[in-house]
């Protein structure tokens, strides 16, 4: 039986909430990120660079009526890595 | 949420989770379906009235009422998208399945006019009317669309068979049932979850 590796990008709590919420929108603001994973803001803004950083999502910096807003959105390589973790934990798990 | 390394079942877990809540977020204030609803009862009642009131000679088309709606509905979109948090795909479906709707309206009545196909064009607009109310509803699971989509179908059914002036009054209660009413339920809903969320609960 071969093992199949779980990428280490997604294989973290927070990251892997943040591609489990913005796969299921077509795009998610950074505030309701926070407030589902209910997680601070510093701490998200991290691991949002991190997943933009390994080209699973892309962020649009905008102004929306003079208040700042980041929106974040699975992009189609951050659609088959989440795919591809999603069958390897299922090997894991029929083991 | 902490950073931590978590295990297989753990992870399956939360990727349930989060793809639940993101699901269940149903943002919809019931304001468009209020505002169209209203001017489509009120448009084709006062239509209904012109026509069997023999002295009443209104000094408007009361179809110009639907492009102030047409104003209103664009600013309150404007007004609205910077408090939605997120788009999700039923969503971004329900929204092109209404513009088809508006665009096939649009040439319905336009068209309708020019071609003066009469009576026959307000059966249609209530078959219309149901295709996207019913959709909407089947998407979101809500009841009070797909029970107004019904109705309208009900309406198109009756309207197609008993040719009369009355036919206006039929599409004026279509829209009361596909509209007016899921929209007071939907506005009543989204004051329940400002309230929830102001109290944090």
């Amino acid at each position: 039986m071969e093992f199949k590796e779980l990428d280490p990008i997604l294989h973290s709590q927070l990251r892997l909430a943040v591609m489990s919420l913005l796969i299921s929108v077509k795009e998610a603001e950074f505030t309701f990120l926070k407030e589902k994973t209910n997680a601070t803001a510093g701490n998200l803004s991290v691991q949002i660079n991190k997943l933009k950083d390994a080209g699973y999502i892309d962020i649009v910096k905008q102004f929306n009526n003079n208040y700042p807003q980041t929106i974040c959105k699975i992009n189609s390589a951050g659609v088959t890595a989440f795919e591809n973790y999603v069958k390897a934990l299922q090997s894991y798990m029929t083991l | 949420m902490e950073e931590k390394l978590l295990s297989e079942k753990e992870s399956l877990q939360l990727i349930t989770k989060m793809i639940t809540q993101a699901k269940n977020n149903y943002y919809e204030s019931g304001l468009g379906s209020l505002l169209w609803g209203f001017t489509n009862l009120v448009c084709f009642v006062l239509v209904y009235l012109e026509e069997t009131v023999s002295w009443l000679r209104l000094p408007f088309n009361p179809f110009y009422l639907m492009i102030i709606t047409f104003i209103l509905q664009v600013y309150f979109d404007r007004r609205e998208k910077k408090y939605k948090q997120v788009i999700t795909f039923k969503q971004e479906t329900c929204q092109y399945v209404w513009i088809t709707f508006g665009v096939s309206v649009l040439i319905l009545t336009i068209a309708g006019a020019f071609a003066n196909i009469g009576y026959i064009v307000l059966p249609l607009l209530l078959l219309l009317f149901g295709i996207p109310t019913m959709i909407t509803g089947l998407i979101n699971k809500f009841p009070p669309f797909i029970i107004g989509g019904l109705s309208c179908w009900i309406f198109c059914i009756v309207a197609l068979l008993y040719k009369s002036d009355f036919t206006y009054l039929l599409v004026a209660a279509g829209a009361g049932l596909a509209w007016i009413i899921p929209g007071f339920i939907l506005r009543a809903r989204f004051y329940k979850n400002i309230a929830k969320s102001k109290n944090g609960v």
